[in-house]
């Protein structure tokens, strides 16, 4: 990959402007996209995809996004997802860009159960997770360009969570 | 059939340490007097008594006798549920017959599987659900061992007791938690078509009716309406919840000093992984570790926070919708119950809906049950723990929060170990039957934490690694019973197919050992 397209790939991220996104170049070193990264070494698990196939993840420190997250498989970038995302240019901008989806899925947004809100562009490598009236992009996430198949078996994002039981006494 | 396990948790919980009394049963025994109705232990004891006969009443008291004692011991929800809640084995522990030799069904293979857990041999037919003289001899030798003399080689209600104790300590599923990668087969066994569908049927909580059928739901129960006790039952948790986990703590946030630093909580979690490994370790395939700094320990309130301010009025609105939905599907059993009712059924739907749209149709409603998500006291999803580092106002209410941190870290550490295919084969399930999903996810993990539990010694020097500063040597801490209903069918599993089996499908991928292919 020409360093050129990571340092775009970089550029894009930390201005959080994705119009004309076409995807997380392949072979790029992690530090060139990221500048906040922390040591590769123990980093913790997470599961993606609907195969729950394990990848490394490593927390970044990154404005504009809550809780942005680098995921690595065999110690490749593989994918960068983040919650609200502080859009260059606005939702409305970036959704003009993207036109129609290539599928849509139900999404959960820890506890918020949203319909049709996965929006998955999985030729330019790009999914927006948009929020109940679909007026919100409440989470983005950003890959390599993938067929849908491979989409949904390996890089599907389980972004809900489980109550644990609370009783009222 | 009631829910023995679930009778004794509802007591269980009533001992809160903000608000602990010297009988924490006395509130309500004093609200039955004024009703004139039972109080949740006597009404436990004579389910109990119809259930599993004057022996299990017997332990009971004997068991509650022990715990007045003041001493550090675990409470433990250790009781087991294999034989407890199995309506096919009440007729055997009320006395009225016992499972003797021509048999052949399901029973027969859950007494084989816990004498082969329990290390007798069925070296000629193995598992196999068929009563005949392997299974017989393997019942006498058991007998002989406990000191049971008649019937010999039939499965009564003495015998049935005999094994509830030898299962009570937990003690067979953790001699059995040792693993080979050599040998990864060691102690599984193949399941037949038979036992893959009793397997799989086992994950469902049982809706068991009069006569065994399948239960109808009953909307008025003697002039009691489901709607009309669900309506209350909403108003007073929400009251309560709002009031306990949002409006005490608000006012809290604004000094660093009121909250835990993660620093004590990871110290928790490390000592939890320790254990859990000391116990599991040769079965893991992964390494996990739970850190604030790397993302896998997050605040609940400032998660909450910054999620909520991310969606808009609508989101809202759905979120408190579902918050409402999520109490009336799990903190409302008991009303459940009583209507023979599944909250997801279309009748029951039906009531419930409207239900929920009176609670949040204004904005302050809908507030006040994200409120509650946002004070909520602990979350999970793949990877990742969330909660709350609020501290608790008296030394008694910390201790009790520093040994919910281990237990808690405990179940999510066990999270983190389970293996890709097992939770994609409960997902898998998932889409058609969350229950079955459920059991595998929460109730199995819940299974290993309370195997782990059961083998915490709380000494002093436990003691004083967890409680850190709020240890005092002459109050011995409340413990937290908390736990996923689920867990009855993932033991129910395991009574089935064996320890082993899902051992090695939890933690080592093999789920053609619990029913999957």
């Amino acid at each position: 990959m020409a360093e050129n397209s990571c340092a775009a790939a970089r550029l894009a991220i930390e201005t959080r402007d994705f119009v004309g996104w076409h995807g997380l170049p392949e072979g790029c070193d992690p530090h060139t996209v990221f500048a906040s990264l922390p040591a590769l070494t123990e980093l913790p698990e997470k599961r993606l995809g609907e195969e729950y196939q394990s990848a490394s993840f490593a927390l970044l420190t990154l404005p504009g996004y809550y809780r942005p997250q680098a995921s690595f498989r065999a110690g490749a970038l593989m994918l960068f997802d983040g919650s609200n995302p502080d859009l260059h240019g606005g939702y409305e901008r970036l959704r003009a860009d993207l036109g129609t989806p290539a599928a849509t899925y139900d999404w959960e947004y820890g506890l918020l159960h949203i319909t049709d809100g996965e929006w998955v562009y999985p030729e330019r490598g790009l999914t927006l997770f948009v929020n109940t009236d679909a007026t919100r992009a409440l989470h983005i996430a950003l890959y390599h360009p993938a067929s849908l198949t491979d989409y949904r078996a390996r890089l599907r994002l389980h972004l809900g969570t489980t109550k644990k039981p609370l009783r009222r006494a | 059939m009631s829910s023995r396990r679930s009778q004794l948790r509802e007591r269980e919980y009533a001992p809160q340490p903000e608000h602990k009394t010297e009988n924490a049963d006395a509130p309500r025994a004093a609200e039955a007097q004024q009703s004139g109705s039972l109080t949740p232990d006597q009404h436990a004891i004579l389910t109990m008594q119809h259930v599993s006969g004057n022996h299990a009443v017997t332990r009971r008291l004997q068991r509650e006798a022990l715990e007045k004692v003041p001493t550090v011991k675990q409470q433990a929800i250790s009781d087991t549920t294999r034989f407890r809640n199995d309506p096919a084995f009440a007729p055997i522990a009320d006395g009225t017959t016992t499972l003797k030799k021509g048999v052949h069904n399901v029973s027969v293979t859950k007494v084989q599987q816990a004498l082969k857990d329990l290390g007798y041999l069925f070296p000629q037919f193995g598992i196999d659900g068929w009563f005949g003289n392997e299974t017989k001899g393997a019942i006498e030798k058991f007998q002989g061992d406990v000191g049971i003399t008649s019937p010999l080689g039939e499965v009564d209600s003495a015998t049935l007791d005999a094994l509830n104790d030898k299962y009570d300590t937990r003690q067979p599923y953790v001699d059995n938690a040792a693993f080979d990668p050599a040998d990864p087969d060691a102690g599984t066994r193949k399941l037949s078509a038979e036992d893959r569908k009793n397997a799989t049927n086992a994950l469902s909580p049982r809706q068991v009716g009069k006569g065994g059928k399948p239960a109808k739901f009953q909307d008025d129960i003697g002039g009691d309406k489901y709607g009309d006790e669900i309506r209350t039952e909403l108003g007073n948790l929400i009251t309560i919840f709002h009031k306990k986990l949002f409006a005490d703590r608000a006012p809290l946030r604004s000094d660093a000093n009121n909250l835990f630093d993660w620093s004590v909580i990871e110290g928790i979690a490390a000592e939890a992984k320790k254990k859990t490994d000391g116990i599991y370790g040769s079965l893991k395939t992964k390494n996990a570790e739970l850190s604030n700094s790397k993302g896998t320990l997050v605040d609940v309130w400032e998660d909450q926070t910054a999620k909520q301010a991310g969606g808009n009025d609508a989101d809202h609105l759905v979120q408190a919708q579902q918050g409402a939905q999520y109490l009336i599907e799990n903190n409302m059993n008991d009303i459940h119950k009583k209507h023979s009712a599944n909250p997801s059924g279309l009748q029951e739907k039906a009531i419930i809906q409207p239900i929920i749209n009176e609670f949040t149709d204004s904005k302050d409603k809908v507030q006040k049950l994200l409120d509650i998500d946002t004070g909520w006291e602990g979350m999970q999803n793949e990877g990742t723990i969330f909660l709350q580092r609020y501290k608790a106002k008296t030394a008694d209410a910390n201790r009790y929060k520093m040994w919910d941190y281990y237990f808690t870290s405990i179940h999510e550490y066990l999270h983190l170990l389970t293996h890709d295919a097992y939770i994609a084969y409960a997902n898998k399930l998932g889409v058609k039957d969350n229950t079955k999903r459920n059991t595998l996810i929460e109730g199995g993990t819940d299974f290993f934490t309370w195997n782990v539990r059961s083998q915490v010694s709380i000494d002093e020097a436990l003691r004083q690694k967890i409680e850190g500063p709020f240890y005092d040597k002459d109050t011995a801490p409340v413990l937290p019973n908390d736990t996923y209903d689920s867990i009855e069918q993932a033991e129910e599993l395991v009574s089935i197919v064996g320890v082993h089996n899902l051992q090695v499908a939890y933690f080592r991928g093999d789920v053609s050992k619990i029913g999957g292919s």
